[in-house]
C-alpha cells in the first residue's frame, strides 16, 4: 500500500485533459473532417467519403511538397548536427574563450523566426542584400535568392541550418563534458592520437547525443513554416512549398477544411510510423524512454 | 607548435562567430541608418551616416512598450505553467509504475512530433467553440502542457537517488512534500534552465498569437514586428530597428542567464 | 490516508485554479489595460470624454502600415474628433491583401469580423458572395444617399454583375510607370508623356540596362497577383475567361505573347531583373533600376525617398493594336459586415466619410492614390494637382479604368495563385511560357470545375 496507484494518474490530470481537448480530440476531429466536404463560412457539411483523400493524393503539387520537405531536411539536418559537433569540439578546445564563443554561437537559437526571416529576407535580395554583395567580391554573379525556383529552397536552409546549429553545439558540449575525463584517461592508457581517440572512443560514446541532436533536428526540419510564411510564401512556383505550409495554405489560405485535413491526416500517419520506429530504437539504444 | 594551433582555432571560431553574427550585425546597421538611403553606404556592414529616424518612427508609430509588456505577461503566464504542470507530470513519470506509464509517455512524446500546422484549424475551432478567440486564455491553455518541460524533467528527476525519496517518505513526508522537499529543490537549476528555454521558446512563439490575437492592443511583440511591412514597399529602417528592440530583451535574458541554458537542463535532457 | 488523499486534492485543484485564475486575469488585464498605456488608445480615451455614453465602438480593418498607415490613422483621427456618436477603432492586418483575405476567414468562423474593412477590387466576388456583408446598396436606397460624386468608373469597381453596389470605392490604383529621369538623360531617351508602345518600352529597357552591369531596365511589379499580366493581356485584346462559357482563355495566343514578351526581356534582352516587388522598389529607388510598372499606390513612398530626377509616364499600348487601352484597377474598396442595427448604422456613417471629397483627398495626397471623388480632384486637390504633376499622371488614364478580373466563387485565391506560380515558373526557366500558362489553364479548369 506504499504506493497508492491513483497518484501518478492525479498528477497527470491536468496535462492529460489539455492533451485531450487540445491535442486528442483536434486530431479525431480533423480526422473527421478529412471526410466531409465542410463549407465553415457558410457552415454547410457534406460526407465525402475518400474524395478530399483522392484528391490530395491526386495533385502533383502534393508530392512535390513532400520532395520539397524532404530535400529540405536532406539539406539541413546533416549540416546541423555537423556544425554542431564540430564546434562543440573546437569551443572545448579553445581556451580561455570558451565560454564567450559559447554563449555567441547560441544566441541565433534564442532569436525569433520572425526577426529571422525578415532580416534574412533583406540579406538575400539580390541588389541591396549582403550575401550578393559579398559573393561579388567573389566574382560570383547576382543571384535572385528567393526568386529562382532553383535557388529557394537552399536560401530557406541556409536560414534553418543557422538558427538551429547552435542549439546542437550546446548539445553536443555538455555530452563532451562528461566524457571527457573517460576519453582522457583510457585515450593516455592506449596512446591513441587525437583522431583516434576521436574516432573510436567520443565518436560512437557520444552515442545518446547524436540520437537526441539528429531527432529534434529532424523534428524541426519537419516543421518548418514560419521562415516559408515570412519569407517566400512557398513560392515561386511552389519550389519552398513543405507539407507543414501546404496545409496551413489549404486550410487558411484557400479555407479548403476538408482537403487540409486530409493532408493533415496523413502527414500524422507517416510521423507516427516514424515516431514509433525511432523510439523503439531509442529504447533499445538509451535511457531515455 | 601547440601555442601556433591554438590560436588558429581561435582565428577560425572567431570568424565563425562573425559570420554568425552577421545578420545581427546587418539588423543594427539597417536600423541605425537614416531611411532615405538605407543601403548604399552600409552594404559591407560600415555604417557611414548614423540616424535614430528609425527607432524614433517605431516609437511614434506603434506602442511598442504595450506590446512587450503583452508579450512578457503572456510569456510568463505561459512558461509558470508550462513549468508546474511539467513537474507534476515528470514526478508521475519518473517516481510510479503505473498501469499505462509507457504508453502515456510515449503520447507524450508524440505531441512533440507532429508540426501544430496539422491540427491548427480544428484546434483554432476548439478555442473558437470556447469563445477565447482574441484572449490570453485561447493563447496559453492550449499550450501550457509541454511535451518538452515534461521530457526534460522527468530524465532529471529519474536521476536523483531514491534513496532520497526513501527517506523522506521515513520522515513522514507523503508524495507531495517528497515532490516538493526532495525534487524541487534539486532541480531549481533544472527548472530554471527549462523555464528560461520556454520562455524564449513561448516569446519567440509566432504563427498561435497572429492567428487567436485580433486587437492590434493585445498583439505580442513578435508578431506586431512585422507590421511594418506595406503596399509591396518595405519601410527596413523602422522594421529593423522594431526588430532590434524585440531581440534585445530575449538575448539579455539568455546572457544573464546562460549558465542555466547550457549546463543544467540540455545535460539532463541527454543522460 | 483519507486525509492524504484530501490534501493531494487539494493541492493539485489548488494549483489548477492558480493557473486557470492566471489565464484569466491576464486577459481581462490585457482588455483593460489596452487603452491606457497605448498612444492610439489615449487618443480614444481623450474622445472619450466628450463623448456620451451611447458612443458605439466599431472596428475598421486596413492592410497599411508605416507611411501609409499614418495617413489612415490621421483620418480616422479626424473622423472620430468630428463626431461623438461613434468611435472607430483602426487596425492593420498583416500580409497585405492575401493576410486580410485570411484573417477575415477565420474571423467569420469565430464570429468576429470587424464592422468594416476594405477589401481588395481582385477579391470583390469573394467579399460580396461568400462573406456576411451588408451590400452598401442597402445603405444608399435607404438613405437616399448621392452617388453622383463618385468617379463613376471607379463605383463600377464596387458594383456586381447585376450593378448593385457591394462596396463602396475607397482607394483606386492605375499601373504608371515610373521613370529614373537621370539615366533617361544619359542614355539619351527622350522624356514622353506616355511611350508610343510596349515594344518601344521594351527597346528602352534594353538600351537602359546595357549601360551598368548590374542595372536593371524595366520590373512589372508582379508579387502577389497577376495585376500586370490582366493590364497587359487586355490591352493586346485578349482576356482571362469568359465566365459565361466557362472558357479559360489567357493561354490563346494574345497572353502567349505577352508572356513571352517579358521572357524574352528577361531571358534575351537582360533587361528585367529577377526580384519581387519590394525588392524591385528598392532598386529603383538606388538607382539600380531604371523603370518601375508598379501601381499609383507607391507614389508617395517613391517620390519621398528617391535621391534622382524621378519621373512618370503614362502606360501605353501595344503596337499597331486597334483596341483600346484597358486599366484594370487596383485599389480597394470598403466593406460593411452584417451586425446589429446600430452597428451598421455607425460603420456606414463612418463609411461616408472615409469616402468623403474631404477624406478621400487627404488619403490621396498622403498614400499616392487616387481620389474616389469628382468635387476632390476638381476643387480641393486642384492646387495640389497643379504643383504636383506626378500624382496629376494617373488621372489622365483614369478613362480606360476597367474591374479587375475575379474568378467566379470560391475559388478566385486558388485560380490567382495557381496562375502566378506557373508564371513565375516559367520566368525561373523551369518551362516554356507556352506551357506555363497551358499548365496553368488546366489547372485552374479542374479547380472551378469547368
Amino acid at each position: 500500500m506504499r504506493r497508492i496507484p491513483w497518484q501518478p494518474y492525479l498528477y497527470l490530470s491536468p496535462v492529460l485533459v489539455l492533451y485531450a481537448i487540445f491535442f486528442v480530440f483536434p486530431f479525431f476531429f480533423s480526422l473527421y473532417i478529412s471526410f466531409m466536404e465542410w463549407d465553415l463560412l457558410l457552415d454547410k457539411k457534406q460526407f465525402v467519403g475518400l474524395s478530399n483523400y483522392n484528391e490530395v493524393l491526386g495533385k502533383p503539387l502534393f508530392w512535390k511538397v513532400i520532395g520539397n520537405t524532404l530535400l529540405y531536411m536532406a539539406l539541413t539536418v546533416p549540416l546541423s548536427a555537423a556544425l554542431g559537433l564540430v564546434y562543440a569540439l573546437a569551443i572545448e578546445r579553445a581556451g580561455k574563450l570558451r565560454s564567450l564563443y559559447r554563449v555567441l554561437f547560441f544566441v541565433p537559437v534564442v532569436v525569433s523566426v520572425s526577426v529571422a526571416g525578415l532580416v534574412f529576407s533583406l540579406m538575400f535580395s539580390p541588389q541591396n542584400g549582403l550575401i550578393n554583395e559579398w559573393l561579388g567580391l567573389f566574382g560570383i554573379g547576382e543571384k535572385a535568392w528567393l526568386q529562382d525556383t532553383q535557388l529557394a529552397i537552399y536560401a530557406l536552409a541556409i536560414v534553418g541550418v543557422w538558427m538551429s546549429f547552435g542549439y546542437n553545439v550546446i548539445l553536443y558540449i555538455s555530452g563532451l563534458k562528461q566524457l571527457d575525463n573517460e576519453v582522457k584517461e583510457a585515450a593516455a592508457i592506449d596512446g591513441a592520437s587525437g583522431w583516434q581517440s576521436f574516432r573510436h572512443m567520443t565518436f560512437p560514446m557520444l552515442m545518446p547525443v547524436h540520437m537526441f541532436v539528429w531527432t529534434i533536428t529532424l523534428l524541426h526540419s519537419l516543421q518548418v513554416f514560419a521562415t516559408v510564411q515570412i519569407m517566400t510564401l512557398g513560392g515561386p512556383n511552389n519550389s519552398t512549398n513543405v507539407w507543414a505550409f501546404f496545409i496551413w495554405q489549404e486550410a487558411f489560405q484557400f479555407f479548403n477544411t476538408g482537403t487540409a485535413s486530409a493532408a493533415a491526416t496523413i502527414l500524422f500517419v507517416i510521423v507516427l510510423g516514424l515516431t514509433v520506429i525511432q523510439v523503439r530504437w531509442m529504447q533499445k539504444r538509451t535511457q531515455w524512454v | 607548435m601547440k601555442l601556433r594551433n591554438h590560436l588558429l582555432l581561435n582565428v577560425f571560431l572567431l570568424l565563425s562567430v562573425l559570420v554568425v553574427l552577421v545578420p545581427f550585425i546587418w539588423m543594427l546597421t539597417v536600423s541605425l541608418s537614416p531611411s532615405s538611403d538605407p543601403f548604399r553606404r552600409v552594404a559591407f556592414l560600415i555604417p557611414t551616416s548614423f540616424s535614430l529616424e528609425g527607432y524614433l518612427q517605431v516609437f511614434q508609430q506603434a506602442p511598442l512598450a504595450h506590446w512587450f509588456m503583452n508579450s512578457v505577461l503572456l510569456t510568463s503566464v505561459l512558461t509558470a505553467g508550462q513549468l508546474m504542470l511539467g513537474v507534476l507530470a515528470a514526478y508521475a513519470f519518473a517516481r510510479y509504475r503505473f498501469r499505462g506509464r509507457e504508453t502515456l509517455f510515449f503520447f507524450v512524446l508524440c505531441t512533440m512530433m507532429i508540426p501544430p500546422q496539422a491540427i491548427m484549424l480544428p484546434v483554432y475551432l476548439v478555442v473558437n467553440s470556447f469563445d477565447w478567440v482574441n484572449s490570453y486564455k485561447g493563447v496559453i491553455i492550449p499550450h501550457i502542457a509541454s511535451a518538452y518541460a515534461i521530457f526534460v524533467l522527468r530524465q532529471f528527476f529519474m536521476a536523483i537517488p531514491r534513496e532520497l525519496e526513501e527517506a523522506s517518505r521515513v520522515d513522514g513526508c507523503h508524495s507531495v512534500q517528497t515532490l516538493y522537499h526532495i525534487y524541487l529543490r534539486a532541480s531549481v537549476p533544472t527548472l530554471f534552465g527549462v523555464g528560461l528555454i520556454q520562455f524564449v521558446n513561448n516569446w519567440n512563439d509566432y504563427y498561435w498569437p497572429f492567428l487567436i490575437l485580433n486587437d492590434e492592443m493585445k498583439m505580442t511583440l513578435t508578431v506586431a514586428i512585422v507590421q511594418f511591412r506595406n503596399d509591396s514597399y518595405i519601410e527596413w529602417v523602422p522594421t529593423m530597428a522594431a526588430a532590434t528592440l524585440s531581440v534585445l530583451p530575449v538575448i539579455g535574458i539568455y546572457v544573464l542567464a546562460q549558465r542555466y541554458f547550457t549546463e543544467s537542463s540540455l545535460q539532463s535532457g541527454i543522460k | 490516508m483519507k486525509k492524504r488523499i484530501g490534501l493531494n486534492v487539494m493541492m493539485v485543484v489548488a494549483l489548477m485554479w492558480i493557473l486557470v485564475g492566471c489565464g484569466q486575469g491576464n486577459a481581462d488585464s490585457g482588455n483593460n489595460a489596452a487603452p491606457s498605456a497605448s498612444p492610439a488608445g489615449t487618443e480614444a480615451s481623450s474622445n472619450k470624454e466628450d463623448k456620451t455614453e451611447k458612443a458605439v465602438e466599431i472596428k475598421f480593418m486596413h492592410v497599411f502600415g508605416g507611411t501609409q498607415g499614418e495617413a489612415i490613422k490621421e483620418m480616422v483621427d479626424r473622423y472620430n474628433a468630428s463626431q461623438n456618436k461613434v468611435i472607430v477603432k483602426a487596425e492593420q492586418t498583416q500580409g497585405f491583401y492575401d493576410g486580410l483575405l485570411e484573417k477575415l476567414q477565420t474571423l467569420a468562423v469565430s464570429k468576429q469580423l470587424p464592422e468594416v474593412a476594405i477589401g481588395s477590387y481582385a477579391n470583390g466576388e469573394f467579399m460580396s458572395t461568400r462573406m456576411p456583408i451588408r451590400p452598401m446598396h442597402t445603405f444608399i436606397n435607404k438613405e437616399g444617399y448621392s452617388t453622383e460624386d463618385y468617379t463613376a468608373q471607379m463605383l463600377k469597381l464596387g458594383q456586381d454583375a447585376d450593378g448593385k453596389q457591394q462596396s463602396l470605392p475607397f482607394l483606386v490604383s492605375t499601373p504608371l510607370i515610373y521613370v529614373n529621369l537621370d539615366h533617361f538623360e544619359k542614355a539619351g531617351i527622350p522624356v514622353v508623356e506616355q511611350p508610343e508602345s510596349w515594344e518601344q518600352v521594351r527597346g528602352w529597357a534594353k538600351q537602359l540596362a546595357a549601360v551598368a552591369p548590374d542595372r536593371g531596365g524595366v520590373y512589372f511589379q508582379m508579387d502577389f497577383d497577376t495585376w500586370m499580366f490582366q493590364t497587359l493581356l487586355e490591352s493586346k485584346g485578349g482576356s482571362y475567361a469568359s465566365v459565361k462559357d466557362k472558357d479559360v482563355q489567357f493561354n490563346d495566343e494574345t497572353g502567349k505573347e505577352v508572356l513571352r514578351y517579358w521572357l524574352d526581356m528577361m531571358q534575351k534582352d537582360k533587361s528585367i531583373p529577377m526580384m519581387n516587388g519590394t525588392q524591385a522598389a528598392e532598386a529603383f529607388q538606388s538607382g539600380d533600376l531604371s523603370m518601375l510598372v508598379a501601381t499609383t499606390g507607391n507614389l508617395a513612398n517613391l517620390s519621398k525617398n528617391s535621391s534622382f530626377k524621378l519621373g512618370i509616364m503614362l502606360l501605353p499600348t501595344w503596337e499597331g493594336e486597334q483596341t483600346p487601352r484597358r486599366l484594370p484597377a487596383g485599389g480597394a474598396g470598403l466593406y460593411v459586415f452584417q451586425g446589429s442595427e446600430e452597428k451598421e448604422a455607425a460603420a456606414w456613417d463612418f463609411v461616408k466619410y472615409a469616402t468623403s471629397p474631404e477624406s478621400s483627398s487627404l488619403l490621396a495626397q498622403k498614400m499616392g492614390y487616387m481620389t474616389v471623388r469628382n468635387s476632390a480632384r476638381e476643387e480641393l486637390m486642384a492646387d495640389y494637382l497643379k504643383e504636383n504633376p506626378k500624382a496629376a499622371a494617373t488621372y489622365k488614364q483614369a478613362q480606360d479604368i476597367v474591374p479587375w478580373f475575379n474568378w467566379p466563387g470560391d475559388a478566385g485565391t486558388r485560380a490567382t495563385r495557381t496562375l502566378l506560380d506557373h508564371i513565375q515558373g516559367s520566368f525561373s526557366g523551369d518551362m516554356t511560357g507556352d506551357e506555363a500558362l497551358d499548365k496553368a489553364a488546366a489547372e485552374i479548369k479542374k479547380v472551378l470545375g469547368w
